[in-house]
């Protein structure tokens, strides 16, 4: 019989403790400062003189605050961007829903669905602007229309693809149809439905710069179409990198609400046994 | 007319389901086919039988959750038409709300029933303390293991306090060990207050070591035997290797094949 050599164990063995893994907060915010620190380097190197360094765009947007010139623009675009957005939130959610839960509304939109998807929202600002004429409506109403469309395409996937095991788990306990719908079926579909707000937010952003920069050359798009005539490149990026910080915190505002409503499906506790 | 001690009563009850076939045609699967069977008042059955013989489908029409084609189901001397306070359904899955603590799952029943919050809890966590969870109350079903969460899908049942508690394979998804403790537990919370279970499974060792009558199903509802005369209880594993244990399950095996 052959002896089976065993490794002799260490006295001194010690349960190995896992590295601290870095937040993704902490990621973030590192993958911001390399990228602010290459755009500073590139613009100090003077490689072209429409990309100044980052300090000087910063000084910009700072200027602007202080000398007053921000706020009215700013204030008018904001005011249209959340008054668009919050109208596109509630067709988006509604229509989405009506979608996934009648096949006759399904069949009925799914068309314009797909179509609005596929065509670039710019070329029916026009038209917006023959039907609603100059004003902040017509603003507003390209946001709705930029926004929209892929609020209710993802409001119709996730209520599709909602737990309809618990729907019936609901009915089984008596729960009225409706009822289990909102609190069950609709409840469940959140995360998704959120995904959609989100995607939403972005479009929404981006409809509000193209509606000012295309119909009425107000709000942060005025300031944008001077600098522009200027050729000065501070001014621009100055707007783009405002733009660009007001769809990131909105961005961060929703991803706030949705870990507040559904935080259950955005944590990721193992099980315990 | 339903006789004094029978508590659930299938009476004919047929059932198809619809299939669209090509060009517009449309095949009728029957899955239960005039099926009677009659279950007494505090008895414990369970139904066995292969996968697609219609066990899970009269357990949902008993459950009032599928409607039937023909026939008529009785449950407590009235007629079954739809979901019933009568009737808790313990799934083979535990459809818990993720969102919700064990608690608030374990009270979901109740809630859809106009209970109070604070009496609702209450019963909630007392039908957790009778599964054994009542320390894990405030956890979410994901922070929970796969037995804890079909113990809470059992908590949730049996808090509304059914007369009837319908279970469609609750073990079927977990592990032998897991398995076996929860069937003990389940004897140990059916003797406490001997309530009418209809059980659903594919394991004839299950059905032995649980049941006071085993129906055995081949196809469309069809009952090809009821095994009345099972081991008296209380029960033991160490019964499971008896001669009458063997027997009885080669006798459901010899029905099956």
């Amino acid at each position: 019989m052959t002896a089976v050599e065993v490794a002799p164990t260490s006295a001194k063995a010690q349960p190995r403790i896992p590295r601290r893994k870095m937040r993704p907060i902490t990621l973030e915010v590192i993958g911001l400062a390399v990228g602010a620190l290459a755009w500073e380097i590139v613009g100090l190197a003077k490689v072209s003189r429409f990309l100044p360094p980052l300090d000087d765009v910063v000084g910009r947007i700072w200027d602007l605050l202080q000398s007053g010139q921000l706020r009215e623009p700013l204030t008018q675009s904001l005011s249209n961007l959340l008054i668009g957005y919050a109208i596109s939130v509630g067709i988006g959610v509604t229509v989405g829903t009506l979608m996934a839960v009648s096949k006759y509304v399904d069949y009925a939109l799914r068309i314009y669905v797909n179509g609005l998807m596929a065509t670039p929202s710019i070329l029916l600002v026009p038209i917006l602007y023959v039907v609603f004429g100059l004003s902040s409506f017509t603003l507003i109403a390209v946001i709705v229309l930029y926004a929209t469309v892929f609020i209710v395409a993802n409001t119709r996937s996730a209520v599709l693809g909602a737990r309809h095991d618990l729907t019936e788990m609901s009915q089984a306990f008596g729960t009225h149809p409706v009822r289990g719908f909102f609190e069950v079926t609709l409840r469940s579909a959140g995360p998704e439905i959120f995904g959609g707000l989100r995607l939403g937010m972005g479009r929404a952003v981006k409809g509000m710069f193209n509606g000012e920069l295309l119909i009425a050359v107000v709000g942060l798009a005025q300031i944008e179409r001077t600098y522009a005539g200027a050729f000065d490149a501070t001014g621009i990026l100055a707007i783009a990198l405002t733009i660009l910080i007001i769809a990131v915190a909105l961005t961060a505002a929703l991803e706030a609400l949705n870990r507040a409503l559904n935080s259950w499906a955005v944590s990721h506790s193992r099980p315990s046994s | 007319m339903v006789e004094r001690d029978v508590m659930v009563q299938v009476d004919r009850v047929s059932k198809s389901f619809i299939k669209h076939a090509k060009r517009g045609k449309v095949d009728v699967v029957p899955v239960l086919r005039e099926m009677s069977l009659d279950i007494h008042r505090a008895e414990f059955v369970s139904i066995v039988g292969p996968t697609g013989c219609g066990k899970t489908s009269v357990l949902r029409a008993i459950a009032g959750l599928l409607p039937i084609d023909g026939g008529r189901i009785v449950v407590d001397g009235r007629e079954v038409n739809g979901p019933g306070r009568e009737r808790a359904m313990v799934f083979q899955d535990p459809t818990l709300l993720p969102w919700a603590s064990a608690l608030d799952n374990a009270a979901f029943g109740l809630k859809q029933r106009g209970i109070r919050k604070v009496e609702r809890r209450a019963r909630a966590q007392e039908a957790l303390d009778l599964v054994g969870l009542g320390h894990r109350s405030g956890a979410l079903p994901q922070e929970l293991s796969g037995g804890m969460r079909q113990r809470v899908g059992i908590a949730r049942a049996l808090a509304v306090d059914p007369s009837v508690l319908l279970m469609d394979e609750p073990f079927g998804a977990l592990d032998e060990i897991t398995r076996r403790t929860l069937q003990d537990q389940l004897v140990r919370i059916w003797e406490q207050d001997k309530k009418t279970v209809i059980f659903i499974t594919h394991s004839v060792e299950e059905a032995l070591y649980l049941s006071d009558r085993i129906f055995v199903m081949s196809h469309a509802g069809h009952i090809i035997e009821t095994i009345s005369d099972l081991m008296p209880r209380p029960r033991t594993r160490e019964q499971e290797s008896s001669e009458e244990f063997v027997m009885l399950r080669a006798k459901i095996w010899e029905a099956l094949s």
